[in-house]
């Protein structure tokens, strides 16, 4: 009798512990979080971590930290407000001060990413009615660190012409050619700016382009193309060029969404045909 | 009063004039949503009609995985923000496109004639399925309103929308609106049911989120406030929650999270906040420093900066913030009063700066608090501190950015020192907490001569049956107040319950006042905590009918209201049919719940159905055996509540029964040795209910063979979050207790010893 327990619970104990250490539909991010020491990579891994859910492995030297999650449960955002929460700012979230005041002494780091905001604080204000004085240097970058993503802007403007001609199937082949396009991003070179704004986009375009490209229905597409537009719109205004490029408003679809155009005349990608030019400019962003 | 009156007049007359010089008004057309024709040039006063096309549907819509209905409005959720110019007119066409449900738009805060006043039955015809409707209506004011729907339940889910009136010729400064409201999974109708059968899934659903909701007697023990535990149920008091309803998402404008990233650093931003939801308090705090409240329901204020601020239900405040830097989005943080759940809006763009979260509440704090402010009658006992304003908030026990972690302040039985600044924010830490004391009105706000009418309100009403009143009546149990155009009215108020009450009134605005002399600040919506006297006044004005209520959707629902209404008001057009729409508008807090739960049982089907309102209850119970000797038995009562706490239940009732005997014969006597007749019996009997200390029901009868039995009742211990225990003896030398596991809103798993069935096991349903 004992020999069968043990071999009914021997397989299944081994599945357990596999199966324990193990999240589902992971999803991996590297993300920069700041910090000092030990105690502080004690922290972050234990606010990160939710059974199941998500866990964070951060690496004192490298600041930075290899979050997993089960994409269909939690997102990275989620992890890092906790981990923001408890006084580590990364590069998407500031810690509020009193939790950076309440660490322990020798987890005070420095607050790289807080600085850098509050140094274009005043670069602002020195400069009111200046708005973008102290982008001037960055006139002088060569071109090509903003053509990077050229490619990446292209697919972005074809998948929203096949949404406009209501055409599902060559939306998805578009939306596969904008996430292969975002892959092949080269970073060297990109200016500190740029890069920044690329890292915090980077992912959710991957996802949402990889997602619109899995989906055969144009309705599920439609919606996900609201929120590449959202990323892109990051993309446009950290790096805008010459020819304008036009953000577009519909005030129906959804409570409202957003798409962006190289042409000013509305062509609707949310309803098409249905409602072709419904919509409004919003805004016109050119360098 | 002046500066409205003078404004309403001044307007009237612009228009008037208009009216005259161009034989028409302009009306224009365009895409519904949309505000047509608000482009007033600079520096013109020439009043336009302002033209909405709302289109009300019912929709499904999936926030968290499940698909439910909600309501739209040109498609959206919340409703449409409507822009208008004061001095414009607003002409507004709502259309029902719903297949069956009627609805209704309330145009909160805007002074109008009460047949627009969108209350239906009271004020105005409802719109029904496939109606519409038009209100034409001058613009008086400017300031952030909202508007909704008054029929039934519709507000929580959807039917709310930001209404904003611009100042003519105001300085343009950058601004956002930010319309707070909720969601649940659950129904609404559904929320409202479980609330009137004391049912505390709510607490178990937040209790997975914040640990410790639930109250129960494993958390009191865990945080070392077994005795606190024991006082707050000998005090006949449930475990109590600052609020009542569960909810799965909190929206910032209809998203759990909202960004406006248009702002650039340094620039000053007026922010519209509105409090949309149906039964939430929210704290309102930002991470880019002190906001500066500038009006307070539509109505300016002068400039007071503050850390935080808490907004009652349907409320609305005016902030400036300042955006502090560039590709750094600053988090204006909305948390509910329970600290369950919290949405944000973002504002500017860029790497994201956190504001400090609140931190959960300390409940076990709050309960020794009520503790001690409850008296064993029911009423609460300020203990001389002559609450008001929001000055001294009792809650500050609970909360630990205020009055410092658990540990520190939790000393069973040490008691806290009453009086002096013990409860006030403002004086117990740095951060400055809005209160009503704080607002003050930039212009005279004194009344115009007139005959001065008061009243007194006492805010009434107990968790256990949801009944929540004006004096212990609701609006159907009462006349409506007769007041006179010319004269004042004084109303001063008393909340002698334990949940806080933001009370609205319609169409008029009132002075609160709060020490400010000719300054007091005008609002439409007064928040009051228990134990608070607070007065507020009015110049009666208007003609017709006005409501004044509670704004908690649910305690509305259930009847905590009066109608003001003026005498030698002609009769109202918008209903023909006066009587009839008195009868039907009189319905809403007179409404009938169902409950029924079933413990399918190795030893039998025990299970009670009740069938109750606010005052009336219709109870049955039976015990099905599966044998004869367990035989079966019903229990069937009918009877009426007495006291606003509604803890005697007088009632009539049939009691039938039949089983073989163990051995033939009918067992020993019962208590009063009287022959028992537990074998068979089929008689009417009358009796009483009584809730004593510790929630222990006496039940006591007579019935019509002159029998007598006396019984004790215990039910729903909560001996952890979903473990409760029921217990019952009585005079028949019968007795039973039943452990429960609650494993949702409507499963649980029992196993009970009952004197008759003996021991089983089962699974229990609740409806």
């Amino acid at each position: 009798m004992r020999s069968l327990l043990s071999l009914i619970a021997l397989p299944s104990l081994l599945f357990f512990s596999s199966c324990s250490a193990q999240i589902k539909n992971a999803q991996t991010t590297i993300v920069r979080i700041d910090g000092d020491c030990p105690m502080c990579e004690k922290t972050i891994e234990k606010v990160a971590y939710v059974k199941g859910e998500a866990e964070a492995d951060w690496d004192v030297d490298a600041k930075t930290a290899r979050i997993t999650i089960d994409s269909t449960r939690t997102d990275v955002d989620a992890v890092l407000q906790r981990i923001a929460h408890a006084g580590y700012d990364s590069e998407r979230y500031l810690a509020p001060d009193a939790a950076y005041a309440a660490l322990p002494g020798c987890c005070q780091y420095e607050r790289t990413f807080k600085r850098k905001a509050m140094t274009t604080h005043s670069a602002a204000t020195d400069h009111s009615g200046h708005d973008h004085a102290h982008d001037a240097p960055v006139t002088d970058a060569p071109q090509a660190t903003g053509e990077a993503l050229g490619p990446v802007f292209d697919a972005y403007f074809d998948l929203k012409d096949a949404l406009v001609a209501s055409d599902a199937k060559k939306a998805a082949a578009q939306a596969a050619e904008l996430s292969s396009a975002v892959k092949a991003v080269p970073m060297e070179g990109m200016d500190a700016d740029l890069h920044t704004v690329w890292m915090q986009e980077m992912e959710l375009l991957a996802n949402t382009s990889a997602g619109i490209a899995s989906k055969s229905k144009l309705e599920e597409q439609r919606k996900a193309f609201a929120e590449l537009t959202e990323a892109m719109l990051a993309l446009v205004k950290a790096r805008p060029d010459t020819t304008p490029i036009y953000l577009d408003h519909c005030p129906m679809y959804e409570g409202g969404a957003d798409w962006l155009s190289r042409d000013k005349a509305i062509r609707n990608p949310f309803y098409g045909a249905q409602m072709m030019s419904c919509g409004s400019v919003k805004e016109t962003i050119v360098k | 009063m002046d500066l409205l009156r003078i404004l309403r007049t001044l307007a009237l007359l612009i228009a008037l004039l208009y009216l005259l010089l161009s034989g028409d008004v302009i009306a224009q057309t365009g895409t519904p949503g949309h505000p047509l024709g608000t482009s007033t040039p600079e520096g013109s006063f020439t009043p336009r009609t302002t033209r909405y096309e709302l289109i009300v549907r019912d929709t499904i819509v999936n926030y968290t995985g499940k698909s439910r209905k909600a309501f739209t409005v040109n498609g959206q959720m919340p409703m449409p923000t409507l822009t208008f110019t004061e001095g414009d007119t607003a002409e507004i066409v709502v259309h029902n496109a719903m297949e069956k449900e009627e609805t209704s738009l309330h145009w909160h805060g805007i002074i109008l004639p009460y047949e627009l006043d969108g209350v239906p039955y009271l004020t105005t015809a409802p719109i029904k399925a496939g109606e519409t409707q038009v209100y034409k209506f001058p613009l008086l004011q400017s300031g952030t309103y909202w508007y909704h729907s008054h029929t039934k339940l519709q507000e929580q889910n959807g039917m709310h929308g930001a209404l904003i009136i611009h100042k003519r010729n105001e300085d343009p400064m950058p601004e956002q609106v930010l319309i707070l409201s909720e969601w649940t999974d659950m129904k609404p109708f559904e929320v409202h049911r479980r609330l009137h059968t004391a049912n505390d899934w709510s607490a178990i659903k937040k209790h997975q989120i914040r640990p410790g909701t639930v109250q129960s007697y494993s958390d009191a023990i865990k945080e070392g406030a077994f005795g606190i535990k024991l006082t707050n149920e000998w005090k006949r008091m449930n475990a109590m929650d600052v609020s009542d309803v569960y909810y799965d998402l909190l929206f910032a404008n209809g998203k759990p999270v909202d960004q406006a990233g248009q702002f650039k650093a340094g620039e000053r931003v007026r922010v519209r906040l509105i409090n949309g939801g149906a039964s939430s308090y929210f704290w309102i705090t930002y991470a880019g420093g002190k906001m500066t409240v500038v009006a307070s329901d539509g109505i300016d204020v002068e400039p007071v900066e503050v850390d935080r601020f808490i907004m009652g239900i349907a409320e609305t405040y005016d902030i400036i913030v300042t955006i502090p830097a560039d590709s750094t989005a600053f988090e204006l943080l909305a948390t509910s009063e329970d600290r369950v759940r919290s949405t944000s809006m973002w504002l500017g763009d860029g790497i994201r700066q956190l504001a400090a979260p609140l931190p959960p509440l300390k409940y076990f704090e709050g309960m020794e608090m009520m503790n001690d402010m409850m008296k064993m009658n029911g009423d609460l006992d300020d203990m001389g501190m002559n609450m008001s304003l929001q000055q001294m908030d009792m809650n500050v026990v609970m909360y630990p950015e205020i009055t410092g972690a658990k540990d520190a302040t939790l000393v069973e039985g040490a008691g806290h020192s009453h009086g002096g600044d013990a409860y006030n924010s403002n004086a117990l830490s740095d951060i400055v907490t809005l209160n009503y004391a704080m607002l003050r009105s930039p212009t005279s706000t004194a009344l115009p001569p007139g005959p001065m009418k008061e009243m007194r309100f006492e805010l009434t009403g107990n968790m256990n049956r949801y009944l929540w009143a004006i004096d212990n009546k609701t609006v159907s149990e009462t006349d409506r107040i007769l007041i006179r155009k010319g004269e004042n009215v004084r109303i001063i108020m008393y909340n002698n319950s334990m949940m806080r009450h933001p009370m609205h009134l319609h169409g008029h605005f009132f002075r609160v006042v709060n020490g400010q002399g000719d300054h007091a600040p005008l609002k439409n919506v007064l928040d009051i905590m228990p134990m608070e006297t607070d007065t507020i006044e009015f110049a009666a004005t208007e003609t017709g009918d006005w409501f004044f209520h509670c704004h908690i959707l649910y305690h509305m629902m259930s009847g905590m209201g009066r109608v003001f209404s003026y005498e030698n008001t002609p009769p109202n057009p918008q209903l023909p049919d006066a009587k009839k729409a008195a009868r039907i508008f009189a319905r809403d807090d007179k409404e009938w719940h169902f409950m029924v739960q079933n413990d399918f049982a190795t030893n039998g089907n025990d299970g009670e159905a009740m069938y109750m309102n606010k005052r009336w209850n219709l109870q049955s119970e039976w015990r099905l055996g599966y044998t004869k000797e367990h035989g079966q038995e019903v229990e069937t009562h009918f009877g009426r509540y007495f006291g606003k706490m509604q803890w005697l239940f007088v009632n009539v009732g049939l009691d039938w029964r039949a089983r073989e005997g163990h051995g033939g014969s009918e067992p020993d006597d019962n208590l009063f040795g009287q022959r028992n007749t537990k074998n068979s019996r089929s008689v009417g009997h009358i009796g009483f209910q009584y809730t004593l200390p510790m929630l222990l029901v006496l039940d006591l009868r007579i019935d019509t063979d002159g029998q007598l039995r006396s019984q004790l009742m215990r039910e729903d211990i909560p001996l952890t979050p979903r473990l409760r225990l029921d217990l019952m003896v009585n005079s028949d030398l019968e007795y039973m207790g039943r452990f429960r596991y609650v494993l949702d809103k409507t499963w649980a798993l029992s196993t009970h010893y009952d004197s008759d069935m003996g021991l089983g096991v089962g699974v229990m349903v609740t409806y």
